[in-house]
């Protein structure tokens, strides 16, 4: 008799946390709130995303529709639309945690604003605005790309026309055609199979990189404190270059004919000097890192 | 023709800078300088000054600015039906709001300080000359100080170690002095880093009221890269201080100030952590 009890009270106990933990479970799935559904835009419309925490993946395709699928843990979801804006934000306490898989038509406008948030986007075709205070941004196949961030490392791949101002992190651009203006404080700058005619690359205890093609009336300008400025050039580039440094070291793979002069004791040093006839100009500055002019195909390092 | 006197010169000097003689004037003030030792050397002095005025450093405020703003005031959205999410009335400030606050406080100071730098009137009335000084041609001349050892590691400065600007007026009397292409360059370059020294006062002011409301992580690495942006200002100004003539080194004391600017600007436009 008293087995008996004991077991069906066990039975009970059981039943009892099994209940509970079921009501726990649909109690945060109710809290998760989800969005799964595609709209119609407008071909350049304007795609606003906004969340606190998580991640904002993007990627372009050729229907004038979005597929918006977006999770939300703790908080709401709200989604308005227009026929050529859309705006899909993260709606409760403060730091939710979101994942937006968006899809976009190609040529769609993005304005991306995180806080602490992985953005990706691939192969929109327009404009992208991104905005955010921690994580990484990784952009692909855009026409213009803005970002603002604190925290995080950026890079960016296939674009016409780049402007980054970021804190803290690295830059990483591959296969940059049109102006490029890029800041950062302590990270590095690195730019790849580049043919951007208009370059302005700057960091405070950085490095800076920059590997391409310089057109003749190009301008190129890429600057340190503490870091080395590095620039690899064509064999048969034609440039105006100027490289100063106040107490680092001056390297060059191309033969210095001087021009307007050069002072090369003390502080600062620099060398103003043309290479084949002298279109583009190319500025390298840095105060205490190394200035460092490479010619393709001699030398295969980035950094001594 | 009433012969024109240096002192007549000087007085319509302003004018004359200014645009506003009719033409027979100027013709007279014009061959006024190119015949006189005195006054031909200060309009040309002048107009350079005017000149690297143009290149004065950008503080207008930063286009991030009016971006944020314009995606506040834009149309506003129509909702959409059926609604997948519940709209949910949020409670109290919103940092979208708090920012828009933040932003609308920094525009007006990067408005004010752009405002004193671009007029270059200062509280006694006479024109302050605030430029950056664009870099020569050719290689900056040797310095006298070739050999000394360079100043690296220092500790971060100040803001507010730059020396006062110094004033130079568009009506020198006959007792001024001419005044040289170096003293022009340090007066602009004085001005231009008081521009910035105030503007990273006013902006550092916003961010220490700021600290509480962010997050730990992020005010860490606000400050580490504040003290970096110091460090590189510091060993600019430690450098300008034995070679004062150096454009490279002005130029890059006021990049380095720009870029403190620019980040102060950033911070305070970061929402509150909750």
């Amino acid at each position: 008799m008293t087995r008996t009890w004991l077991i069906a009270l066990l039975a009970g106990a059981h039943l009892a946390a099994a209940h509970q933990a079921d009501a726990q479970r649909r109690d945060r799935e109710d809290r998760i709130a989800r969005i799964d559904t595609t709209l119609t835009l407008a071909r350049g419309g304007l795609v606003e995303l906004e969340g606190p925490d998580g991640d904002m993946i993007v990627t372009g395709w050729d229907r004038d529709e979005v597929r918006v699928r977006a999770t939300n843990n703790d908080g709401d979801l709200r989604l308005d639309a227009t026929s050529s804006r859309i705006q899909l934000k993260s709606v409760g306490m403060g730091w939710s945690d979101v994942r937006y898989e968006v899809t976009v038509p190609t040529g769609t406008r993005l304005l991306l604003n995180g806080r602490s948030t992985e953005i990706t986007v691939r192969g929109t075709r327009g404009e992208v605005e991104a905005h955010t205070q921690n994580g990484d941004i990784a952009i692909e196949d855009a026409t213009s790309v803005t970002v603002n961030a604190l925290n995080g490392d950026v890079e960016l791949r296939t674009m016409d026309r780049v402007r980054v101002n970021l804190v803290a992190g690295d830059v990483r651009i591959t296969g940059g055609r049109g102006a490029i203006e890029v800041v950062t404080v302590s990270g590095d700058v690195e730019m790849h199979g580049m043919t951007s005619r208009s370059v302005s690359a700057g960091t405070s205890s950085g490095e800076v990189f920059y590997e391409g093609a310089i057109d003749p009336s190009g301008r190129y300008e890429l600057t340190s404190h503490s870091g080395n400025v590095v620039v690899r050039l064509p064999a048969d580039v034609s440039a105006a270059v100027r490289l100063q440094t106040y107490s680092g070291e001056i390297e060059s793979d191309f033969p210095i004919h001087l021009e307007g002069g050069a002072t090369m004791g003390g502080h600062p040093r620099s060398f103003d000097f043309r290479i084949g006839n002298g279109g583009a100009r190319i500025t390298m500055t840095s105060f205490s890192g190394a200035v460092r002019l490479q010619r393709a195909g001699t030398s295969n390092r980035q950094e001594d | 023709m009433i012969a024109l006197t240096c002192d007549r010169f000087e007085d319509r000097l302003s004018a004359l800078m200014e645009g506003e003689t009719a033409a027979a004037e100027r013709e007279q003030l014009e061959a006024h300088a190119s015949a006189c030792s005195r006054c031909g050397p200060l309009l040309v002095e002048l107009r350079a000054i005017v000149r690297e005025a143009g290149d004065l450093p950008e503080l207008l405020p930063s286009r991030d600015l009016w971006e944020g703003v314009a995606a506040r005031i834009e149309t506003p959205v129509v909702q959409i039906e059926p609604r997948q999410a519940p709209l949910v009335v949020r409670r109290g400030l919103s940092w979208r709001t708090a920012a828009a606050a933040a932003a609308v406080l920094v525009a007006l100071t990067a408005l004010a300080t752009w405002r004193i730098a671009a007029t270059g009137v200062d509280s006694q009335g006479t024109e302050r000359i605030a430029a950056a000084v664009e870099p020569p041609v050719t290689a900056p001349p040797s310095n006298p100080s070739a050999g000394t050892t360079p100043p690296v590691d220092t500790a971060p400065a100040p803001d507010r170690m730059a020396p006062a600007p110094r004033s130079l007026t568009a009506r020198p009397r006959a007792t001024t002095p001419a005044v040289s292409a170096p003293a022009v360059r340090n007066a602009a370059a004085d001005a231009a880093t008081a521009v910035y020294d105030r503007e990273i006062a006013s902006l550092r002011s916003m961010l220490d009221t700021r600290r509480a409301e962010l997050d730990s992580a992020t005010v860490r690495v606000l400050e580490e890269n504040l003290t970096i942006i110091d460090r590189a200002i510091a060993q600019s100004r430690q450098a300008l201080a034995q070679d004062p003539n150096s454009t490279f080194l002005i130029d890059h004391l006021n990049s380095a100030l720009g870029r403190k600017v620019q980040l102060l600007r950033t911070v305070t436009l970061i929402p509150a952590s909750s």
